[in-house]
């Protein structure tokens, strides 16, 4: 059977813990082997003079052999020679429950061994041996407690993390995960998050205004068409009078369709589902043609529709849409300019190089506080006319192009619309 | 000129009902449906009517409600 993973906490914990115990371990033994090593080198050196002293003694006169026990305290030691025993103190040879280091010095003639007890010696290992043994598991057993309070400690943030993440919901996208030390790991997490969550919430609130606007717009055609219905029916008229009702509905009816068709080429859009035919424009022929196209609508207000632009000018984008969203500047400059007015069309080559398509108007003006939203989906400053295509189509129309869409407008000065399009390439 | 030019296309369809989407498409060459054309079709209607048929008192540019446009020649 397999075991669950265990928490970050507990990984950490044990880890620390591991990699704690075996440099703990390794020192350790370390530490008891040079201790051995040196008080056995200590004895060995002891051992060593003892026999040295024996052999000197040995050499000059054999009969003192017996003293050195007490002017020396060389206490346990033998001299041979050969087979015969010269000396042996008592107690030779070394036996019993009492542990002895036996070092001997031999040539052709005579041999000497002596030895002596290490029973502190040992005394002292057995003591350091039980002191690590004792203070290595519970160094290892503080650096396991100490460092699971630790770790769980830095990784409050992100429990605290998950418990908010786990509470915003659709509804509650305004609230945000705490964030406590701004610039360590935690905290850029956390501002990461925080800043998807902010996307997040601006989507759906552009999808709610969008669909209470969309809704809104299609609630008016439909209760058109229910009343104009239902008055009908209340009363018998000729056949030019239900033809006249009939043909009222269905005007009520195109407006729906025109709205359903802009809201499906505006989802496509947004979904990123356009297709661009990207081709090398004369911006100057597109945007004259838009100007003649809707010159009729100036005319009528008897507006003054001009167009001046250089010689021709080159950009790289699909005609198509960039004329739509030409189409729908021009238009909203002609509506919101009063009758009288003056509308300016400029195709020029900006500073930096790029391509700009400028509509100037003496219109009524954006005050600032709509420009951020005037390219939102179906947002109008004031409510006027019809449903469809609205700033935000443009926008989108110009974006899809690789542009973007400019604003300069002053309440009451009228409005400038600028469409920057990228340097062709090459 | 545009009003020529949708003059000729109602000739051409003299009796039968014009849809906007047809001028669109047929005399403008527009075939998104975008809002703005219906108004310039709308205004060169009208300019249309007030040459051909405000100064006269028979009327031969009608306008059939959520349908389009007939040109023929019958009394209101």
């Amino acid at each position: 059977m397999k075991l669950a993973t265990p928490s970050v906490r507990t990984r950490l914990t044990l880890w620390h813990a591991g990699v704690l115990a075996l440099v703990v371990c390794v020192f350790s033994a370390g530490v008891l082997l040079f201790v051995r090593a040196r008080l056995y080198g200590a004895l060995d050196q002891q051992l060593g003079q003892d026999l040295a002293t024996i052999e000197k003694v040995y050499r000059e006169e054999t009969g003192d052999l017996g003293e050195l026990a007490h002017r020396m305290g060389i206490t346990l030691f033998e001299v041979a020679e050969g087979k015969t025993v010269l000396y042996r103190t008592p107690g030779w040879p070394p036996a019993g429950a009492t542990p002895y280091r036996v070092r001997a010095l031999a040539d052709a003639s005579h041999r000497i061994t002596a030895a002596r007890d290490e029973t502190a010696l040992r005394q002292t290992l057995w003591t350091l041996g039980t002191i690590l043994a004792i203070g290595v598991p519970g160094a290892i057993g503080l650096a396991i407690g100490g460092g699971y309070v630790l770790a769980g400690r830095m990784l409050a943030p992100v429990g605290a993390m998950a418990e908010t993440a786990r509470k915003i919901t659709a509804e509650s996208l305004g609230e945000r995960l705490p964030v406590e030390h701004p610039q360590d790991e935690f905290g850029r997490l956390a501002g990461v998050f925080n800043d998807t969550l902010a996307h997040l919430q601006e989507a759906f609130e552009q999808l709610r205004r969008f669909t209470a606007d969309a809704s809104h717009e299609l609630r008016t055609p439909l209760t058109a068409i229910r009343s104009v219905g239902e008055v009908a029916l209340q009363r018998s008229l000729s056949a030019p009078g239900y033809r006249e009702v009939i043909g009222s509905m269905l005007e009520e009816v195109d407006r729906l369709t025109r709205l359903v068709e802009s809201l499906l080429t505006l989802t496509q859009g947004e979904s990123g589902r356009i297709q661009l035919a990207l081709e090398m424009v004369n911006l100057n022929g597109l945007v004259a043609s838009v100007v003649e196209h809707l010159r009729v609508l100036a005319e009528e207000k008897e507006q003054s529709l001009s167009f001046d632009a250089p010689a021709a000018v080159w950009a790289r984008c699909d005609p198509a849409i960039l004329r739509l969203g030409l189409i729908n500047v021009l238009d909203n400059a002609i509506k919101y300019t009063p009758a009288k007015g003056t509308i300016r069309v400029r195709v020029k080559e900006t500073p930096s190089g790029e391509t700009a398509i400028e509509v100037g108007d003496t219109g009524l003006g954006i005050s600032a506080v709509h420009h951020g939203r005037i390219f939102e989906r179906f947002y109008r400053v004031q409510r006027i006319g019809r449903g469809g295509a609205g700033p935000r189509d443009r926008a989108r129309a110009v974006e899809v192009n690789g542009g973007r869409i400019e604003l300069e407008s002053e309440e009451g000065k009228g409005s400038l619309f600028r469409i920057v399009l990228p340097v062709p390439e090459g | 000129m545009k009003e020529f030019e949708l003059l000729e296309y109602l000739l051409r369809h003299a009796g039968q009902v014009v849809s906007r989407e047809m001028l669109g498409r047929e005399v403008w060459h527009v075939t998104a449906r975008a809002t703005p054309l219906d108004n310039v079709i709308d205004v060169t209607i009208a300019r249309l009517r007030r040459k051909i048929d405000d100064p006269f008192e028979r009327k031969l540019l009608h306008t059939v409600r959520g349908v389009g446009f007939p040109l023929r020649s019958e009394r209101e």
